[in-house]
């Protein structure tokens, strides 16, 4: 690279701060740098523009009344003096855009949110581009740099027996959860079905195993009550939005000078063209990766359909077609994550997952049976066949534990999420530990809220990261039951939980929109841009501030640990996982914890 | 038949430019007449870059010739054919030239830098143009130094003080109609520098290209005596062109700029005519390697109005009969409203130039 | 339906403070308004009374999901995505 000598000229009587960081920036990337002082008149400029022989120039003022005409005077002189023949001239400030900056007769012109990035490469006789440097995302394994070792001797030869346990138990069982995920991995072709190539033995197999619903839904064409299916008029003209859109499209970074945690928010309108305007807004406005959300009968009836199919409620269904829009929707630098963690669906959602090329799925065992209404013996058997899945293409899931937010307190829920994390290890997947940023029923009644919110998420991250060396990913969302209506509140409540989230170096976060707490109708899409902006803001304002825990998230990080432990060993004891879930050793119905009824008795013998 | 280049220079935003260009392109829409046009700013976009109000939009035939920048082609309904890429580079893109394929709105965002603008009137009459309009932009001149001569934009929104805007008026007029093709004795041809000759032709000194600091006045103030001449090729402070009118040279001296833009940049109208008086009062005169003629002065009583307590502008005028007739005293060539008189009188006077 | 209104993606939100002596007046003035204001689909999101009156946010979804959405330019027959009719169109 040729160094290049540049002049930074604020032709304004004090605003010189931007030219002083583009000043640091230029000199980190080897240029020679003059700032001249401020206010000096334009043939000053000029003079100091031949005297030191300066390549390009950058100006900096910002517009008001009868500036443009200033400008233009001073582009004027210097295209009389000649200088413009080989000094590039930019000028930047408040209010300018490319389109002002040609009318003044600059080379460029750098509007408010310039990056540094922009003008060296300005100053460098690359080309201008705006946004290019902002449009680099690349997807990161959260889960590379850990080792998974286990530093509490204890929990560790509890979870290998609890693992060994569960895998027994399993080993001669099935469900048609088990054999419809089998037919969609070996009798559906992902490139035959892009083809439309008919896949009849898929066609045979798989309604064998489905629900009523989906059985007439291929065996006689009749669709869910609640979904229709899109026009060819429609499916083109979300083709056209996307690629126009594509085309417009930055992908900025929210966390400033961290690198983690990375921000995920869900989609699940119920249509997969809303949530592709959804996800296309939530990239635009910092989002790493977002999170496929289906609807609640989804967990409740086997099978899935297909068809590209939009749904009235809350949830977008899973159909290949759905995925496949939504997949081919997304910026390449985001990260998709296709949950399947709860229903009678969850192995089949991860094959779909791998399928589509899906960088995360989700699947909690103990979760799915005692928070999200799935029999324990079908969700264990069904659950087990999907981390296998996960492994085999390579799809990191994290493990939810979202039953705290029916009353199982926080030591119980770990000790289930890290009996699921313990079955992936065996099975050579990759689990990331999702413990709840919430105001759960738990710390409502035992007071350990009352004065902050930060103490008890402290202690659960303190009390896993104790046990293992595993990614951390809160969620799901982060703040959750802290939210209220007010946008302002609710975006406020996020950031400080994605601030604290960040203080405490976790992997990931999820966060909700602001109309989080509203019930009355959809989430709008300006409230997911609420609580990103916040976020952003949070990040930028703490930068890479920790947090230094208090004796009391000390204290409680030890009990949660122990109170694992005394879980495990109980599960352990009993010698049967499913059986432990039922009794309510892992959560109990006088906490909230139902055993949940879909697919009971489904699970056959082999 | 030689290509005729008009400029088409403001004083000020909003002095009616594009309303002047739009009133010619109407006017002298003939298939016989192959037009073309650029801009050295930014026309025809439907709110101005600056105060947010509405602009008139520009409106170009089939067949017109064009040269603007690549960003601007989708932003308008004319289609262009593009037949040259230039490889200049500007905020909105490379300048491309080509040829109106279908009429239509366009905006207009070309060379903004004179080489550039040499560059593309080459092109325009290589193409066999007749006429092309170089609309300006906001109060720049200096690339309007490559053109034919000047139709000179003013009014309200320069300022609303008719006195001074007339007097201004009037300096242009006398400083455009100094005469060009001025001589320098063949040793003053010194690559970018200014050279002081005595009465013989012979070199005194060589002195830097720009007139800018005040070491030159000093170096020039021993020789004055003996000086017969003087060229800058470039531009000279307002601070030194007041010390060179105050310098002992000898009556009949003859100073040489290379063409009226840069004696006017050189510290505004005023102080360049105040000059041009001083020296001819010592028997002296003011002239250029290159003239630019002034062809006509259109006036525009429209400007935007500041509102420093809602921080936004509002359009406001001020008498148009007294603004014409004022300016009408203040120059040797013809004055035109636009809107009021029509294009006719305006596109007549380009006869002058040709 | 106005074709700016139909590049609003899903809901419009308008938020201000209205003078009113409770919580109910608010809420009813905030609808009337709505209404007034051409709009069906609306509902309150936030709204907080103090004395001196109410801080709300009001929304009127435009389009709902599933709707046939204006920033799309859409209509038309459906397509053939995936089973049962998979003779035609596109995933």
């Amino acid at each position: 690279m040729v160094s290049r000598k540049v002049l930074l000229a604020p032709i304004d009587p004090v605003h010189d701060v931007g030219l002083k960081i583009i000043k640091r920036g230029l000199e980190e990337a080897g240029h020679e740098t003059v700032l001249l002082q401020p206010d000096l008149q334009p043939e000053e400029i000029i003079q100091e523009i031949i005297n030191s022989r300066a390549d390009t120039v950058l100006i900096s003022r910002t517009l008001g009344y009868g500036v443009a005409e200033i400008l233009a005077r001073f582009v004027d002189l210097a295209d009389a003096a000649g200088v413009r023949d080989r000094v590039r001239i930019g000028i930047g400030g408040m209010a300018i855009r490319p389109e002002l900056a040609a009318e003044l007769g600059f080379d460029a012109g750098f509007g408010p949110g310039t990056s540094v990035e922009e003008a060296v490469a300005f100053v460098e006789g690359r080309d201008y581009v705006p946004g290019l440097a902002k449009n680099n995302k690349l997807k990161i394994d959260i889960t590379e740099s850990y080792t998974y070792t286990c530093h509490n001797s204890v929990i560790a030869g509890l979870l290998k027996q609890i693992a060994g346990i569960i895998l027994a138990w399993t080993e001669n069982r099935t469900s048609s959860g088990v054999l419809r995920a089998r037919v969609r991995e070996e009798l559906w072709d992902i490139d035959r079905w892009r083809k439309y190539e008919k896949m009849t033995e898929f066609l045979e197999e798989y309604p064998r195993f489905c629900g009523e619903i989906t059985r007439d839904f291929y065996l006689k064409g009749i669709l869910h009550p609640k979904t229709r299916r899109f026009t060819r008029e429609e499916a083109a003209a979300l083709e056209e939005y996307i690629k126009a859109t594509k085309e417009r499209m930055e992908a900025p970074k929210l966390q400033h000078s961290l690198k983690k945690p990375l921000v995920f928010n869900q989609y699940g309108t119920g249509c997969p063209f809303m949530d592709t305007g959804h996800i296309k807004v939530s990239e635009a406005w910092g989002a790493d990766g977002v999170i496929h959300f289906d609807p609640s009968w989804g967990a409740r009836t086997e099978g899935f359909m297909d068809g590209f199919l939009t749904h009235q409620e809350d949830g977008t269904v899973i159909t290949p077609a759905n995925l496949n829009r939504i997949r081919q929707s997304l910026e390449s630098g985001t990260l998709w994550q296709v949950r399947a963690h709860r229903g009678l669906n969850t192995p089949e959602t991860v094959v779909l997952a791998g399928k589509f090329q899906a960088d995360l799925t989700k699947i909690n065992i103990s979760y799915g049976a005692l928070g999200a209404g799935t029999d324990p013996a079908r969700m264990t058997v069904d659950g087990v066949e999907a981390i296998r899945y996960a492994a085999k293409y390579g799809l990191p899931f994290d493990i939810v534990t979202n039953e705290e937010l029916c009353g199982v307190p926080a030591h119980k829920a770990f000790a289930g999420m890290l009996i699921t994390a313990a079955l992936a290890l065996r099975l050579g997947a990759k689990p990331i530990l999702q413990p709840l940023f919430c105001y759960s029923p738990e710390v409502m009644v035992g007071g350990q809220m009352k004065d902050n919110y930060v103490d008890f998420n402290v202690a659960k991250v303190l009390a896993l990261r104790h046990i293992i060396d595993a990614p951390v990913w809160p969620g799901a969302p982060i703040g959750f039951m802290t939210h209220s209506e007010d946008r302002i509140q609710s975006s406020a409540a996020t950031a400080y939980h994605a601030c604290l989230a960040a203080m405490l170096g976790v992997d990931a976060i999820t966060i909700a929109s602001s109309d989080e707490a509203y019930s009355g109708g959809p989430i709008s899409v300006p409230s997911k841009v609420d609580t990103l902006r916040a976020v952003g803001e949070g990040f930028r304002f703490f930068g890479s501030t920790r947090l230094e825990p208090s004796q009391r998230a000390l204290d409680w990080s030890r009990e949660i640990e122990e109170g694992i432990e005394n879980v495990l060993r109980q599960v352990a004891d009993r010698g049967d996982f499913v059986e432990a879930l039922y009794r309510g050793v892992l959560g109990s119905r006088e906490e909230g914890a139902y055993p949940g009824r879909n697919g009971r008795d489904t699970v056959m013998m082999v | 038949m030689k290509t005729l280049t008009v400029g088409i220079a403001g004083t000020a935003k909003n002095t009616g430019k594009t309303t002047a260009t739009m009133a010619l392109l109407e006017y002298l829409r003939n298939p016989g007449i192959c037009i073309g046009i650029t801009s050295i700013g930014y026309d025809g976009e439907r709110v101005d870059n600056v105060t947010g109000l509405p602009k008139p939009r520009i409106y170009l035939e089939a067949g017109s010739l064009v040269a603007v920048s690549e960003g601007c082609l989708p932003a308008g309904s004319a289609r262009v054919k593009v037949l040259d890429r230039t490889g200049i580079k500007t905020p909105l893109g490379e300048i491309v030239c080509g040829q109106v394929a279908k009429g239509g709105l366009m905006v207009l965002a070309g060379p903004n830098q004179s080489r550039h603008l040499r560059e593309i009137l080459q092109w325009m009459s290589v193409q066999g143009a007749d006429l092309v309009m170089v609309d300006g932009a906001l109060n720049r001149v200096a690339p309007m130094a490559e053109t034919d001569g000047i139709i000179l934009c003013t009014g309200a929104s320069y300022t609303t003080d008719l006195d001074r805007l007339s007097l201004e008026t009037h300096s242009l007029g006398v400083i455009c109609s100094l005469p060009g093709g001025a001589e320098i004795p063949g040793a003053a041809h010194v690559e970018g520098k200014s050279v002081l000759w005595n009465r013989d032709g012979v070199i005194l000194a060589e002195l830097p290209g720009l007139l800018l600091e005040a070491g030159c006045v000093k170096a020039m103030s021993c020789l004055a005596g003996e000086a017969g001449g003087l060229y800058c090729p470039g531009l000279v402070s307002p601070a030194i062109l007041e010390a060179l009118a105050g310098l002992p040279f000898r009556e009949g001296m003859t100073y040489v700029f290379e063409d009226p833009m840069k004696l006017v940049l050189s510290g505004g109208p005023l102080t360049a005519r105040r000059f041009v008086d001083r020296v001819s009062q010592r028997e002296g005169r003011v002239v250029f390697r290159k003239s630019l003629p002034l062809a006509a002065v259109a006036v525009n009583p429209f400007y935007p109005c500041y509102r420093y307590e809602t921080n936004h502008y509002q359009p406001a005028f001020i008498d148009r009969d007294l603004l014409v007739s004022k300016i009408k005293c203040s120059v040797n060539v013809p004055v035109f409203d636009v809107v009021r008189d029509g294009p006719g009188g305006l596109a007549g006077a380009l006869k002058s130039l040709a | 339906m106005s074709r700016i209104l139909e590049r609003i993606m899903d809901a419009i939100d308008i938020e201000t403070f209205l003078v009113c002596s409770s919580e109910d007046e608010g809420r009813r003035l905030t609808l009337q308004l709505f209404r007034e204001m051409g709009f069906k689909d609306v509902d309150i999101v936030f709204i907080q009374f103090q004395g001196p009156g109410v801080r709300l946010r009001a929304r009127a979804y435009v389009h709902r999901p599933g709707d046939a959405y204006g920033w799309l330019k859409i209509g038309g027959e459906e397509t053939g995505d995936g089973f049962p009719k998979s003779s035609a169109g596109s995933h």
